[in-house]
Protein backbone atom coordinates (compact mmCIF):
# COMPACT_ATOMS: atom_id res chain seq x y z
CA UNK A 1 0.00 0.00 0.00
CA UNK A 2 3.33 1.98 0.45
CA UNK A 3 1.23 4.09 3.08
CA UNK A 4 2.44 4.81 6.30
CA UNK A 5 0.87 3.35 9.34
CA UNK A 6 0.63 3.69 12.77
CA UNK A 7 -1.17 2.45 15.93
CA UNK A 8 -1.79 3.81 18.96
CA UNK A 9 -2.61 1.63 22.34
CA UNK A 10 -3.73 3.95 25.11
CA UNK A 11 -2.86 0.63 27.33
CA UNK A 12 -3.87 1.20 31.11
CA UNK A 13 -1.52 -0.03 33.87
CA UNK A 14 -3.54 -3.35 34.42
CA UNK A 15 -3.64 -3.96 30.51
CA UNK A 16 -1.52 -6.63 29.07
CA UNK A 17 1.49 -5.13 26.82
CA UNK A 18 0.58 -4.25 23.25
CA UNK A 19 3.32 -5.03 21.35
CA UNK A 20 2.28 -8.77 20.01
CA UNK A 21 -0.98 -7.10 19.04
CA UNK A 22 0.79 -3.95 17.51
CA UNK A 23 3.04 -6.89 15.34
CA UNK A 24 -0.46 -8.50 14.28
CA UNK A 25 -2.31 -5.87 13.32
CA UNK A 26 0.73 -4.60 11.14
CA UNK A 27 0.84 -8.05 9.91
CA UNK A 28 -2.32 -7.07 8.28
CA UNK A 29 -1.51 -4.24 6.32
CA UNK A 30 1.38 -6.52 4.52
CA UNK A 31 -1.63 -9.46 4.01
CA UNK A 32 -4.43 -7.39 2.41
CA UNK A 33 -1.72 -6.01 0.30
CA UNK A 34 -0.56 -9.05 -0.77
CA UNK A 35 -3.72 -10.44 -1.72
CA UNK A 36 -5.35 -7.30 -2.95
CA UNK A 37 -2.95 -5.46 -4.87
CA UNK A 38 -3.50 -4.20 -8.46
CA UNK A 39 0.00 -3.75 -9.36
CA UNK A 40 1.76 -6.87 -8.37
CA UNK A 41 1.04 -10.06 -10.68
CA UNK A 42 1.26 -12.68 -8.28
CA UNK A 43 -1.49 -11.08 -5.97
CA UNK A 44 -4.52 -13.10 -5.67
CA UNK A 45 -6.36 -10.68 -7.25
CA UNK A 46 -4.35 -9.98 -10.49
CA UNK A 47 -4.05 -14.22 -10.68
CA UNK A 48 -8.08 -13.29 -10.58
CA UNK A 49 -8.03 -11.18 -13.06
CA UNK A 50 -5.46 -13.38 -15.33
CA UNK A 51 -7.89 -16.07 -14.97
CA UNK A 52 -10.28 -17.00 -18.26
CA UNK A 53 -12.96 -14.83 -17.89
CA UNK A 54 -16.41 -17.02 -17.44
CA UNK A 55 -15.25 -19.64 -15.29
CA UNK A 56 -16.16 -20.28 -11.65
CA UNK A 57 -13.05 -19.31 -9.15
CA UNK A 58 -13.01 -20.02 -5.32
CA UNK A 59 -11.46 -17.06 -3.72
CA UNK A 60 -9.73 -17.25 -0.36
CA UNK A 61 -11.89 -15.17 2.39
CA UNK A 62 -10.03 -12.16 2.16
CA UNK A 63 -10.63 -11.49 -1.29
CA UNK A 64 -13.93 -12.35 -1.60
CA UNK A 65 -14.90 -10.44 1.22
CA UNK A 66 -13.57 -7.41 -0.28
CA UNK A 67 -15.12 -7.93 -3.39
CA UNK A 68 -18.47 -8.49 -2.09
CA UNK A 69 -18.34 -5.38 0.67
CA UNK A 70 -16.92 -3.36 -3.14
CA UNK A 71 -20.01 -4.77 -5.00
CA UNK A 72 -22.25 -3.72 -2.49
CA UNK A 73 -21.31 0.03 -2.85
CA UNK A 74 -21.17 -0.51 -6.41
CA UNK A 75 -24.67 -1.25 -6.37
CA UNK A 76 -26.12 1.39 -3.95
CA UNK A 77 -23.95 3.77 -6.14
CA UNK A 78 -25.96 1.91 -8.99
CA UNK A 79 -22.08 1.63 -10.62
CA UNK A 80 -20.92 5.44 -10.25
CA UNK A 81 -19.02 2.98 -7.90
CA UNK A 82 -17.13 0.56 -9.91
CA UNK A 83 -14.20 -1.51 -9.18
CA UNK A 84 -13.88 -2.26 -12.80
CA UNK A 85 -12.69 0.63 -13.31
CA UNK A 86 -8.58 -0.59 -13.60
CA UNK A 87 -8.43 -0.95 -17.14
CA UNK A 88 -9.45 2.80 -17.90
CA UNK A 89 -7.59 3.73 -14.82
CA UNK A 90 -4.52 2.30 -16.43
CA UNK A 91 -5.37 4.35 -19.87
CA UNK A 92 -5.03 7.30 -18.14
CA UNK A 93 -1.63 6.98 -16.89
CA UNK A 94 -2.46 5.39 -13.25
CA UNK A 95 -0.62 2.37 -14.29
CA UNK A 96 2.78 2.54 -12.16
CA UNK A 97 3.18 1.07 -8.98
CA UNK A 98 4.23 4.17 -6.69
CA UNK A 99 6.27 1.90 -4.59
CA UNK A 100 8.21 0.34 -7.32
CA UNK A 101 7.68 2.46 -10.34
CA UNK A 102 6.50 -0.70 -12.03
CA UNK A 103 3.98 -0.44 -14.75
CA UNK A 104 0.70 -2.38 -14.76
CA UNK A 105 0.49 -5.45 -17.06
CA UNK A 106 -2.78 -6.64 -18.45
CA UNK A 107 -4.95 -3.81 -18.87
CA UNK A 108 -4.60 -3.83 -22.55
CA UNK A 109 -6.50 -7.26 -22.44
CA UNK A 110 -9.80 -6.34 -20.94
CA UNK A 111 -12.88 -5.30 -22.32
CA UNK A 112 -13.44 -1.71 -22.43
CA UNK A 113 -17.47 -2.20 -21.90
CA UNK A 114 -16.91 -4.28 -18.67
CA UNK A 115 -18.62 -3.23 -15.80
CA UNK A 116 -19.69 -4.64 -12.37
CA UNK A 117 -22.23 -6.64 -13.43
CA UNK A 118 -20.14 -8.81 -15.12
CA UNK A 119 -18.96 -10.17 -11.45
CA UNK A 120 -21.17 -12.72 -10.40
CA UNK A 121 -20.43 -14.05 -6.55
CA UNK A 122 -21.72 -17.37 -5.14
CA UNK A 123 -21.91 -16.96 -1.62
CA UNK A 124 -21.64 -20.87 -0.23
CA UNK A 125 -19.20 -21.72 -2.51
CA UNK A 126 -16.95 -18.76 -2.01
CA UNK A 127 -16.71 -18.20 -5.77
CA UNK A 128 -16.23 -15.82 -8.15
CA UNK A 129 -17.25 -15.52 -12.14
CA UNK A 130 -15.49 -12.93 -14.61
CA UNK A 131 -18.03 -12.53 -17.11
CA UNK A 132 -15.96 -10.48 -19.28
CA UNK A 133 -11.50 -10.45 -19.17
CA UNK A 134 -11.53 -6.88 -16.50
CA UNK A 135 -9.06 -5.48 -14.17
CA UNK A 136 -10.09 -5.04 -10.66
CA UNK A 137 -9.37 -2.71 -8.55
CA UNK A 138 -9.87 -2.59 -4.73
CA UNK A 139 -7.99 0.28 -4.39
CA UNK A 140 -10.85 2.65 -2.62
CA UNK A 141 -10.96 -0.08 0.12
CA UNK A 142 -8.37 -2.07 0.41
CA UNK A 143 -6.78 0.24 3.00
CA UNK A 144 -10.09 0.62 4.89
CA UNK A 145 -10.35 -3.02 5.07
CA UNK A 146 -6.45 -3.75 6.80
CA UNK A 147 -7.28 -0.64 9.09
CA UNK A 148 -10.56 -2.81 10.41
CA UNK A 149 -8.51 -6.03 10.34
CA UNK A 150 -5.58 -4.39 12.49
CA UNK A 151 -7.94 -3.30 14.59
CA UNK A 152 -9.27 -6.89 15.19
CA UNK A 153 -6.00 -7.74 16.85
CA UNK A 154 -6.29 -4.83 19.10
CA UNK A 155 -9.42 -6.06 20.93
CA UNK A 156 -7.90 -7.08 24.13
CA UNK A 157 -7.34 -2.94 24.93
CA UNK A 158 -9.79 -0.84 25.50
CA UNK A 159 -8.43 2.24 23.93
CA UNK A 160 -7.01 2.34 20.25
CA UNK A 161 -6.32 4.07 17.34
CA UNK A 162 -5.29 2.42 14.11
CA UNK A 163 -3.73 5.54 11.72
CA UNK A 164 -3.09 5.14 7.94
CA UNK A 165 -2.25 7.56 5.22
CA UNK A 166 -4.67 9.74 6.55
CA UNK A 167 -7.08 7.25 7.17
CA UNK A 168 -8.35 6.63 10.96
CA UNK A 169 -9.93 4.58 13.13
CA UNK A 170 -10.74 5.27 16.64
CA UNK A 171 -12.07 2.61 19.55
CA UNK A 172 -12.84 3.47 23.21
CA UNK A 173 -14.88 0.94 24.78
CA UNK A 174 -14.40 2.57 28.66
CA UNK A 175 -17.37 3.43 30.22
CA UNK A 176 -16.90 7.14 29.49
CA UNK A 177 -15.18 7.67 26.35
CA UNK A 178 -12.99 9.99 25.72
CA UNK A 179 -13.07 11.25 22.33
CA UNK A 180 -10.04 12.60 19.88
CA UNK A 181 -9.62 15.13 17.84
CA UNK A 182 -9.52 14.26 14.21
CA UNK A 183 -8.32 17.02 11.68
CA UNK A 184 -9.97 17.19 8.57
CA UNK A 185 -7.34 18.48 5.45
CA UNK A 186 -8.10 21.35 4.64
CA UNK A 187 -8.35 20.73 0.46
CA UNK A 188 -6.53 23.95 -0.41
CA UNK A 189 -4.03 25.04 2.50
CA UNK A 190 -1.50 22.73 3.00
CA UNK A 191 -1.00 21.50 6.71
CA UNK A 192 -3.79 23.26 7.88
CA UNK A 193 -6.86 21.86 9.01
CA UNK A 194 -10.71 22.77 7.66
CA UNK A 195 -12.28 21.17 10.56
CA UNK A 196 -12.08 19.13 13.89
CA UNK A 197 -14.10 16.53 14.60
CA UNK A 198 -14.54 14.29 18.18
CA UNK A 199 -14.82 10.80 18.04
CA UNK A 200 -14.44 7.88 20.61
CA UNK A 201 -15.68 5.21 18.23
CA UNK A 202 -15.62 4.55 14.83
CA UNK A 203 -13.60 5.28 11.26
CA UNK A 204 -12.89 8.59 9.69
CA UNK A 205 -12.01 8.37 6.20
CA UNK A 206 -11.46 11.75 3.85
CA UNK A 207 -11.18 11.49 -0.20
CA UNK A 208 -10.13 14.58 -1.91
CA UNK A 209 -8.19 16.04 -5.18
CA UNK A 210 -5.26 17.00 -3.54
CA UNK A 211 -3.11 13.73 -2.37
CA UNK A 212 -1.94 12.13 -5.80
CA UNK A 213 -2.88 14.83 -8.31
CA UNK A 214 -7.26 13.89 -9.52
CA UNK A 215 -6.89 10.49 -9.14
CA UNK A 216 -10.35 9.46 -8.37
CA UNK A 217 -12.02 8.42 -11.89
CA UNK A 218 -15.59 8.01 -11.84
CA UNK A 219 -16.59 5.24 -14.95
CA UNK A 220 -19.92 7.69 -15.96
CA UNK A 221 -18.34 10.00 -17.92
CA UNK A 222 -14.66 12.09 -17.73
CA UNK A 223 -16.56 14.86 -15.37
CA UNK A 224 -14.46 15.94 -12.92
CA UNK A 225 -16.59 15.73 -9.17
CA UNK A 226 -17.75 19.16 -8.13
CA UNK A 227 -16.67 18.49 -4.32
CA UNK A 228 -13.06 18.69 -3.81
CA UNK A 229 -13.31 16.74 -0.30
CA UNK A 230 -15.83 14.33 1.26
CA UNK A 231 -14.95 13.26 4.23
CA UNK A 232 -17.09 9.82 5.88
CA UNK A 233 -17.57 9.08 9.67
CA UNK A 234 -18.71 5.09 9.92
CA UNK A 235 -18.87 2.53 12.22
CA UNK A 236 -16.12 0.43 9.76
CA UNK A 237 -13.15 2.01 8.17
CA UNK A 238 -13.65 0.23 5.12
CA UNK A 239 -17.18 1.52 4.62
CA UNK A 240 -15.99 5.00 5.04
CA UNK A 241 -12.92 4.41 2.63
CA UNK A 242 -15.21 3.09 -0.26
CA UNK A 243 -18.46 5.74 0.52
CA UNK A 244 -15.91 8.73 0.93
CA UNK A 245 -14.61 7.69 -2.49
CA UNK A 246 -18.24 6.96 -4.08
CA UNK A 247 -19.70 10.26 -2.73
CA UNK A 248 -16.86 12.20 -3.26
CA UNK A 249 -17.88 11.48 -6.97
CA UNK A 250 -21.32 12.87 -6.65
CA UNK A 251 -23.20 16.63 -6.43
CA UNK A 252 -22.69 17.61 -3.13
CA UNK A 253 -26.37 17.39 -2.06
CA UNK A 254 -27.08 14.02 -3.57
CA UNK A 255 -23.76 12.70 -1.89
CA UNK A 256 -25.32 13.71 1.72
CA UNK A 257 -28.92 11.85 0.71
CA UNK A 258 -26.65 9.02 -0.30
CA UNK A 259 -24.50 8.91 3.01
CA UNK A 260 -27.78 9.29 5.27
CA UNK A 261 -29.83 6.22 3.37
CA UNK A 262 -26.40 4.47 4.33
CA UNK A 263 -26.70 5.47 8.05
CA UNK A 264 -23.20 7.02 7.81
CA UNK A 265 -22.00 10.77 8.01
CA UNK A 266 -20.13 13.00 5.90
CA UNK A 267 -19.28 16.23 5.14
CA UNK A 268 -18.44 17.56 2.15
CA UNK A 269 -16.72 20.77 0.92
CA UNK A 270 -16.81 22.48 -3.14
CA UNK A 271 -14.67 24.32 -4.90
CA UNK A 272 -15.72 27.44 -3.16
CA UNK A 273 -15.76 25.50 0.21
CA UNK A 274 -18.97 25.75 1.20
CA UNK A 275 -19.56 22.79 3.33
CA UNK A 276 -22.50 20.38 2.91
CA UNK A 277 -22.90 17.78 6.14
CA UNK A 278 -25.41 15.57 7.36
CA UNK A 279 -27.08 16.07 10.68
CA UNK A 280 -25.34 13.18 12.76
CA UNK A 281 -21.69 15.12 11.55
CA UNK A 282 -22.66 18.47 13.40
CA UNK A 283 -22.35 16.53 16.37
CA UNK A 284 -18.90 15.55 16.08
CA UNK A 285 -17.70 19.04 15.91
CA UNK A 286 -15.47 19.98 18.47
CA UNK B 1 -32.10 -18.68 -16.52
CA UNK B 2 -33.78 -16.78 -13.74
CA UNK B 3 -30.84 -14.53 -13.54
CA UNK B 4 -31.19 -12.71 -16.75
CA UNK B 5 -34.59 -11.77 -15.33
CA UNK B 6 -33.38 -9.44 -12.67
CA UNK B 7 -30.83 -7.12 -14.95
CA UNK B 8 -30.07 -5.02 -11.90
CA UNK B 9 -26.95 -5.81 -9.13
CA UNK B 10 -25.01 -8.49 -8.50
CA UNK B 11 -26.26 -11.89 -8.38
CA UNK B 12 -25.74 -13.34 -5.27
CA UNK B 13 -26.30 -17.13 -6.29
CA UNK B 14 -27.56 -19.96 -3.46
CA UNK B 15 -26.58 -23.19 -3.97
CA UNK B 16 -29.80 -23.94 -5.63
CA UNK B 17 -28.75 -21.42 -7.96
CA UNK B 18 -31.82 -19.64 -7.22
CA UNK B 19 -30.87 -15.67 -7.16
CA UNK B 20 -31.37 -14.07 -4.22
CA UNK B 21 -31.54 -9.83 -3.20
CA UNK B 22 -28.46 -9.01 -1.36
CA UNK B 23 -29.13 -8.32 2.29
CA UNK B 24 -29.09 -4.72 1.76
CA UNK B 25 -31.73 -5.19 -0.90
CA UNK B 26 -34.10 -2.78 1.80
CA UNK B 27 -32.16 0.38 1.34
CA UNK B 28 -33.28 0.48 -2.25
CA UNK B 29 -37.17 1.51 -0.56
CA UNK B 30 -37.77 5.17 -0.78
CA UNK B 31 -37.13 6.73 2.79
CA UNK B 32 -35.92 4.04 4.11
CA UNK B 33 -33.08 4.05 5.76
CA UNK B 34 -30.36 1.16 7.06
CA UNK B 35 -27.54 0.70 7.76
CA UNK B 36 -26.95 -2.49 5.01
CA UNK B 37 -23.17 -2.28 3.90
CA UNK B 38 -21.85 -1.18 7.29
CA UNK B 39 -23.47 -4.51 8.89
CA UNK B 40 -22.58 -6.51 5.47
CA UNK B 41 -18.72 -5.02 6.15
CA UNK B 42 -18.70 -5.27 10.25
CA UNK B 43 -19.48 -9.38 9.36
CA UNK B 44 -16.91 -9.80 6.56
CA UNK B 45 -13.99 -8.40 9.35
CA UNK B 46 -15.43 -10.78 11.60
CA UNK B 47 -14.98 -13.70 9.17
CA UNK B 48 -11.63 -12.43 7.32
CA UNK B 49 -10.31 -11.90 10.84
CA UNK B 50 -11.41 -15.31 12.02
CA UNK B 51 -9.49 -17.43 9.50
CA UNK B 52 -6.62 -15.15 10.31
CA UNK B 53 -4.31 -14.16 7.48
CA UNK B 54 -1.87 -16.69 7.84
CA UNK B 55 -5.03 -18.36 6.51
CA UNK B 56 -7.07 -15.98 4.09
CA UNK B 57 -5.64 -17.34 0.86
CA UNK B 58 -7.66 -20.25 -0.76
CA UNK B 59 -6.22 -23.54 -0.46
CA UNK B 60 -3.85 -25.38 -3.08
CA UNK B 61 -4.72 -25.20 -6.11
CA UNK B 62 -6.70 -22.53 -6.56
CA UNK B 63 -5.58 -19.05 -7.22
CA UNK B 64 -3.81 -18.19 -3.73
CA UNK B 65 -0.66 -20.21 -4.08
CA UNK B 66 1.75 -18.33 -1.90
CA UNK B 67 3.28 -19.21 0.75
CA UNK B 68 1.68 -17.89 3.91
CA UNK B 69 6.00 -17.03 4.66
CA UNK B 70 6.33 -15.00 1.72
CA UNK B 71 3.91 -12.35 4.42
CA UNK B 72 6.60 -9.84 5.52
CA UNK B 73 5.92 -8.82 8.91
CA UNK B 74 6.09 -4.90 9.34
CA UNK B 75 8.65 -4.03 11.91
CA UNK B 76 7.03 -3.17 15.43
CA UNK B 77 7.51 -2.22 18.75
CA UNK B 78 6.72 -3.46 22.13
CA UNK B 79 8.93 -1.22 23.98
CA UNK B 80 6.47 1.26 26.21
CA UNK B 81 8.50 4.28 26.75
CA UNK B 82 8.73 4.95 30.52
CA UNK B 83 7.01 8.27 31.01
CA UNK B 84 4.09 7.42 28.09
CA UNK B 85 1.31 5.19 28.85
CA UNK B 86 1.53 4.74 24.61
CA UNK B 87 3.43 2.52 22.80
CA UNK B 88 3.46 2.98 19.07
CA UNK B 89 4.43 1.60 15.76
CA UNK B 90 5.13 3.56 12.51
CA UNK B 91 5.79 1.83 9.78
CA UNK B 92 5.90 1.19 6.24
CA UNK B 93 4.38 -2.16 5.67
CA UNK B 94 6.73 -4.70 3.55
CA UNK B 95 9.41 -1.35 4.02
CA UNK B 96 12.40 -2.33 2.56
CA UNK B 97 15.63 -2.05 3.93
CA UNK B 98 17.14 0.89 3.96
CA UNK B 99 19.68 3.10 5.68
CA UNK B 100 16.53 4.90 7.51
CA UNK B 101 14.26 2.42 7.99
CA UNK B 102 15.00 2.44 11.91
CA UNK B 103 13.69 5.58 11.84
CA UNK B 104 10.42 4.76 10.76
CA UNK B 105 10.04 3.12 14.26
CA UNK B 106 11.15 5.70 16.37
CA UNK B 107 9.72 3.79 19.76
CA UNK B 108 11.64 1.26 18.67
CA UNK B 109 15.01 1.70 20.55
CA UNK B 110 14.03 5.22 22.00
CA UNK B 111 17.02 4.58 24.41
CA UNK B 112 19.69 3.98 21.65
CA UNK B 113 19.58 7.43 19.77
CA UNK B 114 22.86 8.61 19.72
CA UNK B 115 22.66 11.18 17.11
CA UNK B 116 21.47 13.91 19.25
CA UNK B 117 23.41 16.38 21.26
CA UNK B 118 23.63 15.80 24.34
CA UNK B 119 22.01 17.97 26.94
CA UNK B 120 24.22 20.84 28.57
CA UNK B 121 25.62 19.98 31.53
CA UNK B 122 23.71 21.41 34.73
CA UNK B 123 20.93 22.45 32.95
CA UNK B 124 18.88 19.75 34.24
CA UNK B 125 15.54 21.54 35.81
CA UNK B 126 15.19 20.37 38.99
CA UNK B 127 11.31 21.96 39.08
CA UNK B 128 8.64 19.05 38.39
CA UNK B 129 8.83 19.03 34.74
CA UNK B 130 8.35 16.08 32.74
CA UNK B 131 11.19 16.71 30.61
CA UNK B 132 15.14 17.35 31.11
CA UNK B 133 16.52 21.02 29.73
CA UNK B 134 18.40 20.04 26.21
CA UNK B 135 17.87 20.15 22.80
CA UNK B 136 17.20 16.68 21.56
CA UNK B 137 16.89 15.90 17.37
CA UNK B 138 14.10 13.39 15.75
CA UNK B 139 13.83 12.11 12.39
CA UNK B 140 10.64 10.60 10.50
CA UNK B 141 10.35 8.86 7.29
CA UNK B 142 7.35 9.26 5.00
CA UNK B 143 7.22 7.70 1.90
CA UNK B 144 7.99 11.50 0.61
CA UNK B 145 11.37 11.43 2.40
CA UNK B 146 12.26 12.52 6.38
CA UNK B 147 11.80 15.17 8.12
CA UNK B 148 14.29 16.45 11.18
CA UNK B 149 12.81 18.01 13.82
CA UNK B 150 14.89 19.95 16.69
CA UNK B 151 13.03 19.95 20.32
CA UNK B 152 14.73 22.46 22.77
CA UNK B 153 13.67 22.29 26.68
CA UNK B 154 14.34 25.02 29.03
CA UNK B 155 12.63 25.10 32.25
CA UNK B 156 11.21 21.59 31.33
CA UNK B 157 9.26 23.19 28.83
CA UNK B 158 9.11 22.77 25.19
CA UNK B 159 10.09 26.41 23.89
CA UNK B 160 10.82 25.04 20.41
CA UNK B 161 10.07 22.30 18.05
CA UNK B 162 11.24 23.34 14.74
CA UNK B 163 11.89 21.39 11.55
CA UNK B 164 15.45 21.54 10.88
CA UNK B 165 16.19 18.87 8.51
CA UNK B 166 13.30 18.53 5.36
CA UNK B 167 14.14 16.12 3.35
CA UNK B 168 10.54 15.80 1.52
CA UNK B 169 9.57 16.02 -1.78
CA UNK B 170 7.20 18.84 -0.54
CA UNK B 171 7.89 22.06 1.11
CA UNK B 172 8.04 21.07 4.87
CA UNK B 173 6.23 24.55 6.10
CA UNK B 174 2.85 21.94 5.76
CA UNK B 175 3.62 20.56 8.85
CA UNK B 176 3.89 24.26 10.40
CA UNK B 177 0.46 23.86 12.47
CA UNK B 178 1.37 20.68 14.22
CA UNK B 179 4.60 22.82 15.30
CA UNK B 180 2.42 25.13 17.29
CA UNK B 181 0.38 21.86 18.41
CA UNK B 182 3.42 20.51 20.17
CA UNK B 183 4.41 23.85 21.69
CA UNK B 184 0.65 24.15 22.91
CA UNK B 185 0.06 21.14 24.16
CA UNK B 186 3.66 20.35 25.21
CA UNK B 187 2.94 16.99 23.92
CA UNK B 188 3.53 14.91 20.62
CA UNK B 189 1.18 15.73 18.34
CA UNK B 190 -1.67 13.49 18.48
CA UNK B 191 -3.68 15.54 16.50
CA UNK B 192 -4.90 13.10 14.15
CA UNK B 193 -5.50 14.26 10.38
CA UNK B 194 -8.25 13.09 7.92
CA UNK B 195 -6.93 12.99 4.84
CA UNK B 196 -2.82 13.97 5.98
CA UNK B 197 -0.06 14.23 3.89
CA UNK B 198 2.73 11.78 5.00
CA UNK B 199 4.61 14.73 5.75
CA UNK B 200 2.67 15.16 8.99
CA UNK B 201 3.22 11.39 9.86
CA UNK B 202 6.99 11.97 9.61
CA UNK B 203 7.11 15.07 11.73
CA UNK B 204 5.07 13.30 14.40
CA UNK B 205 7.84 10.76 14.37
CA UNK B 206 10.62 12.95 14.86
CA UNK B 207 9.06 14.70 17.23
CA UNK B 208 8.36 11.29 19.45
CA UNK B 209 12.46 9.85 18.45
CA UNK B 210 13.17 13.23 20.05
CA UNK B 211 11.03 13.74 22.93
CA UNK B 212 11.44 9.95 24.26
CA UNK B 213 15.25 10.92 24.49
CA UNK B 214 13.79 13.83 27.06
CA UNK B 215 12.63 12.11 29.47
CA UNK B 216 14.48 12.17 32.59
Amino acid sequence: MDTLVSIDVFAGETEPGAGPGIERAMGWFAEVERVCSRFDPESELRRLCAAPSGEPVVLGELLFSAIRIALGVCEATDGLFDITVGARMAQRGFDRNFRTGERLAGASETDPGATWRDIRLNLPRREIVLRRPLLLDLGALAKGLAIDLAGQELGGHERWAVYAGGDLLVHDSREAPEPLSIGIRHPRQDGDVIETLQLANGAVCTSGDYERGEHILSPGNGDRPTSISCTVVAPTAVIADALSTAAFLMEPRKALRFLEAQAVDGLLFDRTLRRYETRGMRRLHG
Amino acid sequence: MAKDSWPNGPLFVDEDEQPRRPSWWQRKRPGRMTNGLVALSAAAIVSVYAVGYVNTSAQEGSLAGAPAASIDTAPTTAATPPDSRRVEGVTRPRATPTPTSSSEAPTQQPRQQTTAPTPAPGSSSQSAATFKDGSYVGVGSSRHGQIQATIVISGGKITSASVTGCGTRYPCSKVNLLVNEVLSTQAIPTHYVSGATDSSMAYRGAVQQALSQAHA
